[in-house]
């Protein structure tokens, strides 16, 4: 008969038994209702963005009557001060960070490196580096929104211009922007131009794809200029050789953006511009089964917050505080009906 | 630094995803936390567990990592349920629970770092099942999740990855570090491993 000693594995595998078969025993935890859960999720984290932006204000304001002070004891030298990992707002704002999902480092001009925030301005000459579990959007003068995917790398010329230096970008320029708003994006293989859109480039060790979701843009290179409109994807490569092919306004190739998209604030706006702005994003149309969810939508105003939530959760969780409702539909609309009807 | 500091610090700062992890770990936790302490009713631990929340958001720069997270906040939960339950003009002190005798909760308040007090009690097989849930709620990060998530789900290093959107090695580690924090957790609490308090439980549930 064997006293052999039981080995690290046996008691490992006994340990893991042990511990099995006490947990079913005692069987699992009460978890809250999905309900609740959401509910308290959108109140903490609305007053979560509020705190986080009342201590950027907070610091601004203090940077502000530092600088106020040092300039009226009449000194010839400019300081830069680094306070809580928050730089000065440059004397040109070239665009505002509006979201970061993961964690962000900015790289200056000079080559200092930092880490960022949301609120935060970003300047020229800035390097914006993504790493694997990071995306960021930006906010570009006359409200263009632009996105930068994860494992990505862009580095800002102007408020105009910018350079996607690696990896994939997503911009969204008002149809009707309220001041101009043209942003060129230059790659290895050619300069982006949009005319009112949304679309996105990325880059490759061959050139560059670029994607149209609305509008068009022009892409320049070493052979000229070439156009791409709504629904077509441009291949470009470092030869200039180009072409076309389809693209849906809803392909997987879009997604990445949808989930960096700034939180849409309901608060006070209609349910008919909340659900125009989900189809923008989500590169659906909205329809309407007749005139009357159509109205029904004009006049419901809307309370509360969706942040946290992904696009087709917040659909439906706001659309179930309406009379109205989703009818199944295609993947090209996103078709409302009453509630009632049927 | 540690992974509260960092979490919190990340949170400091706008990230999305970290404020997706903290409520996440924390809220479900927190809720358990408050229910039996304001007698079973779902609505007024909705709302004391949502105002302790806020407070502790717009109060961040206040946590200072001497204690475990969840010792920070289920302290802010604490006072606004005694709050809560004063504004009802309700009387708690028939809802005496057995983690909260001044002994016991000192152990899980201290189950992030070691502690030397060893409580002698009884107890029944009810209490036995409360407070080895109350250790899977007192373990750090979402360990006591992984630890249902694999021994009573039945869910596969992969789907445990996949759920806390890790790879499978990161995730395998994960699992690891939560048998080791819960059986070191229960060492703590009972005196004994998980074999011998499954015995306990077994044999009619008095524990010592």
């Amino acid at each position: 008969m064997s006293n052999t000693p039981p080995t690290s594995d046996d008691l490992s595998r006994e340990d893991d038994a042990g511990i099995a078969d006490l947990l079913r025993e005692v069987g699992t935890r009460e978890e809250p209702s999905q309900q609740l859960t959401d509910e308290v999720r959108l109140a903490v984290h609305a007053e979560w963005q509020a705190s986080v932006r009342q201590e950027r204000r907070r610091r601004q304001t203090w940077m502000m009557g530092m600088a106020a002070g040092i300039a009226s004891i009449g000194l010839a030298t400019v300081v830069m001060v680094k306070f809580n990992q928050s730089n000065v707002a440059p004397l040109v704002a070239a665009a505002t960070i509006e979201r970061i999902d993961g964690s962000l480092s900015i790289v200056d001009g000079s080559g200092r490196a930092r880490v960022a925030s949301v609120g935060e301005v970003i300047a020229k000459n800035d390097v914006v580096q993504t790493d694997a579990s990071t995306r960021v959007a930006f906010k570009f003068n006359g409200g263009v929104s632009v996105r930068l995917d994860s494992n990505s790398s862009l580095r800002l010329r102007s408020a105009e211009n910018v350079e996607l230096v690696a990896g994939g970008l997503y911009v969204d320029a008002p149809l009707k922007p309220a001041i101009a708003s043209e942003l060129i994006v230059d790659t290895h293989a050619g300069a982006v131009r949009h005319l009112g859109t949304q679309y996105q480039v990325r880059t490759n060790t061959n050139g560059i794809d670029v994607g149209v979701r609305e509008g068009r843009v022009e892409v320049s290179n070493v052979r000229g200029v070439n156009t791409a409109a709504v629904g077509e994807r441009l291949r470009v490569s470092l030869a200039g050789d180009v072409s076309h092919e389809p693209l849906r306004a809803d392909d997987a190739s879009w997604r990445w953006a949808v989930r960096v998209a700034p939180a849409f604030e309901i608060e006070n706006h209609t349910l008919k511009e909340f659900l125009e702005w989900a189809a923008r994003e989500s590169g659906r149309r909205v329809q309407f089964a007749n005139d009357a969810a159509r109205t029904a939508a004009e006049s419901v105003v809307l309370k509360g917050s969706i942040a946290g939530l992904d696009l087709d959760t917040a659909l439906t969780a706001v659309l179930s505080t309406t009379q109205l409702r989703r009818s199944p539909s295609g993947d090209e609309f996103i078709v409302i009906e009453m509630a009632t009807s049927r | 630094m540690t992974a509260d500091q960092l979490l919190i610090r990340q949170m400091l700062q706008g990230d999305e995803r970290a404020f997706r992890t903290f409520f996440d770990s924390y809220f479900p936790r927190l809720y358990r936390f408050a229910l039996p302490r304001v007698g079973g009713e779902h609505d007024l631990a909705k709302d004391v567990v949502q105002a302790a929340l806020t407070k502790a958001v717009r109060n961040l720069k206040d946590f200072r990592g001497d204690a475990a997270l969840f010792s920070w906040l289920s302290q802010i939960c604490r006072n606004q349920i005694v709050d809560a339950l004063r504004e009802r003009k309700r009387r708690s002190d028939n809802v005496v629970l057995i983690e909260d005798m001044p002994e016991l909760r000192a152990v899980f308040d201290s189950i992030a770092a070691p502690t030397d007090q060893e409580p002698h009690h009884r107890y029944t097989e009810a209490e036995t099942k409360r407070l080895v849930q109350t250790v899977l709620d007192r373990l750090p990060a979402r360990y006591g999740d992984i630890l249902e998530w694999k021994y009573i789900e039945g869910w596969s290093v992969e789907e445990i990855g996949s759920k806390l959107g890790v790879g499978h090695t990161a995730a395998q580690s994960l699992l690891a570090r939560a048998r080791t924090a819960f059986r070191e957790s229960l060492e703590v609490v009972f005196g004994q491993t998980a074999k011998d308090v499954l015995a306990s439980l077994n044999t009619g549930g008095r524990h010592e």
